[in-house]
């Protein structure tokens, strides 16, 4: 499944790519190293506060005064080591979330697809269900009942967008099942698992990892209105959402606390969708529409 | 027929489980009055507030009962305000509908025409700039957008105030938000529509025939590609939700999508289940009349 990622004729492609979709993946490969790496590259504890140095402005905009490069918040919080954190937590949460329902999707899609059916048909009366019942109002329902914490805002994520797998997983299946070579499998007697996993999935990775990318940008996108409306996970941990959601409260003096995280948010959002974007290309993957 | 009959069956049936799930969801995380009820609720007052609600009987009776409710149009009362949920709803509901109204409506006056331009001049500098226009809008999340525009419009050019709806001036950013994520799709689905329908044999014909360009996209490639035009125009609908509780949350607008996420905050059971229930309804019966519709013009699909 993992040969198409060190697939010598993706980096021959990305050579001759846009200089947007390079610049795009540099940033993406940047974001993630200072994710990774955040508890040195934070000149700040994210979460104590300084009384005495409240709503600074960022550097530059406040003459004679040094030590903050990006400004402070309202509890005098520095404004880029919380960034830092905050775009950790939420790759974290995309990351993951997408990875559950990236799992679920292609689980139940391949068994749907495979066997067919009354499983296929109740599977897909899932999908239904699923498609009808939209990601935010479902997860506000669920962290109403369950509260909010990581553990359930990564649940509640990684549940939604699950049906996307499903669907195309499943339509890929069926049109590869009479294939000569799963066919071949068939007869030499491979049992089910075998042919799923070794003969069929390495076919439909493509879409897959196509569908992952355009999936994590959704999450960060879903995460980040959740703790935008203060259904997230709670203060004063940071994340790009809440920060961006608390800030508001102070757009019209001190614009930089609510501006900076949601231009990362932006950012973040956008180099998954170009990579998607490039990687649907590269691959040839044709995405079968609603 | 009978496809028409299993389709319809099939619909219920996914209505239903939204129903159910719901409600299995709300029920397992326990009691909701511990939820939402003050400390130091004498015995009897929270017993009459577990009967008022009905709470006090096994999940299978209360089950039955809320089922029953919804077919009789009774969906339950609110845990704070004792209205029935259907009141509180439809007095929040002018809002909501006038933004989505007037967004839907700007979209769609804007994005087919640009979407069909790019259709038609592929390398033109405008249509460059149009696809950048519909990545942006896909893009962007509405809320940031709501924040850069209340930035620049209210907070440093003060032309446009920036919560409530109560005059005009008040719906042009909360709209123009909305309407700048639903654009990205018209414009996308109408290019990609047309183009499907330019690359036809009979629009060859009918340039063969030496009809005019205008004639030949109009008549014969527009009035094509309206129908997969019209039935994306239908599945929008659905993703409209999550803009709408953003949108209204930015600008402060008393509408559904507070009301739902106020609901979520308070643990308001009663109107997230009509939330949902009413949501998951209106996606369900769109897919069903968009599918409906397909079935009616293009044979192929009932047989199958």
């Amino acid at each position: 499944m993992f040969s198409i990622l060190n697939n010598s004729e993706l980096v021959k492609k990305f050579k001759k790519s846009d200089l947007i979709i390079k610049g795009g993946l540099f940033l993406l490969f940047f974001l993630i190293l200072v994710a990774i790496f955040a508890p040195i590259l934070a000149p700040y504890d994210p979460n104590s506060t300084s009384l005495l140095a409240r709503l600074r402005p960022p550097l530059g905009f406040e003459k004679f005064k040094v030590g903050f490069l990006l400004g402070t918040d309202e509890l005098g919080r520095d404004m880029l080591s919380r960034l830092i954190y905050g775009l950790r937590f939420t790759l974290f949460i995309a990351l993951v979330g997408s990875l559950i329902s990236m799992t679920i999707g292609t689980l139940i899609g391949v068994i749907s697809g495979y066997v067919g059916g009354i499983i296929d048909n109740i599977f897909m009366m899932l999908v239904d269900i699923q498609i009808a019942f939209p990601g935010t109002l479902m997860a506000l329902l669920l962290i109403s009942v369950f509260g909010s914490s990581i553990t359930i805002l990564i649940f509640v994520v990684g549940i939604s967008g699950w049906e996307n797998y499903a669907r195309v997983v499943r339509g890929q299946v069926i049109q590869i099942k009479n294939e000569p070579y799963v066919s071949a499998a068939q007869v030499a007697g491979a049992k089910p698992r075998r042919i799923i996993l070794l003969h069929m999935l390495p076919n439909i990775a493509s879409p897959i990892i196509v569908l992952y990318t355009f999936g994590i940008s959704n999450v960060i996108l879903l995460e980040s209105s959740l703790s935008f409306l203060g259904l997230g996970i709670q203060p004063p941990t940071a994340t790009l959402g809440s920060m961006t959601g608390l800030g508001r409260d102070f757009l019209s003096s001190y614009p930089h606390i609510c501006v900076l995280p949601a231009i990362v948010i932006l950012l973040i959002a956008l180099v998954f969708l170009l990579l998607g974007d490039w990687l649907r290309d590269s691959l040839d993957v044709r995405l079968q529409r609603k | 027929m009978r496809f028409v009959i299993i389709r319809t069956l099939r619909a219920f049936l996914t209505i239903w489980g939204v129903i159910t799930l719901t409600f299995i969801a709300t029920r397992i995380a326990g009691n909701p009055i511990d939820n939402f009820a003050p400390e130091g609720l004498s015995n009897e007052e929270y017993n009459y507030l577990m009967e008022y609600f009905g709470l006090n009987e096994s999940y299978f009776v209360q089950y039955v009962s809320y089922f029953k409710g919804i077919i009789e149009g009774n969906f339950g009362f609110s845990y704070f305000s004792f209205q029935p949920v259907t009141e509180v709803f439809f007095s929040k509901l002018p809002n909501t509908l006038a933004l989505f109204g007037y967004a839907f409506l700007v979209s769609l006056i804007i994005g087919i025409p640009l979407g069909i331009y790019a259709a038609i001049y592929r390398n033109s500098i405008l249509t460059t700039f149009i696809m950048a226009l519909a990545f942006t809008g896909y893009a962007i999340p509405n809320y940031i957008l709501a924040i850069f525009a209340i930035l620049l419009f209210s907070f440093t050019l003060h032309l446009l105030p920036t919560v409530g709806l109560e005059t005009p001036y008040h719906y042009i950013m909360p709209v123009g938000c909305l309407a700048m994520s639903m654009l990205a799709g018209k414009i996308r689905y109408s290019r990609s529509a047309m183009l499907d329908v330019l690359n036809e044999d009979y629009i060859r014909t009918a340039r063969s025939k030496g009809l005019s360009e205008r004639i030949v996209i109009f008549k014969h490639a527009f009035r094509n590609a309206s129908m997969p035009i019209v039935s994306i125009l239908g599945l929008q609908i659905a993703g409209f939700i999550a803009a709408v509780v953003l949108v209204e949350a930015v600008f402060a607008i008393d509408g559904i999508g507070n009301l739902i996420v106020k609901a979520a905050i308070f643990s308001n059971y009663p109107i997230l289940q009509y939330g949902v229930m009413l949501w998951g309804s209106i996606v369900v019966l769109a897919t069903l009349l968009v599918d409906l519709t397909y079935a009616l013009l293009d044979p192929r699909i009932r047989v199958n």
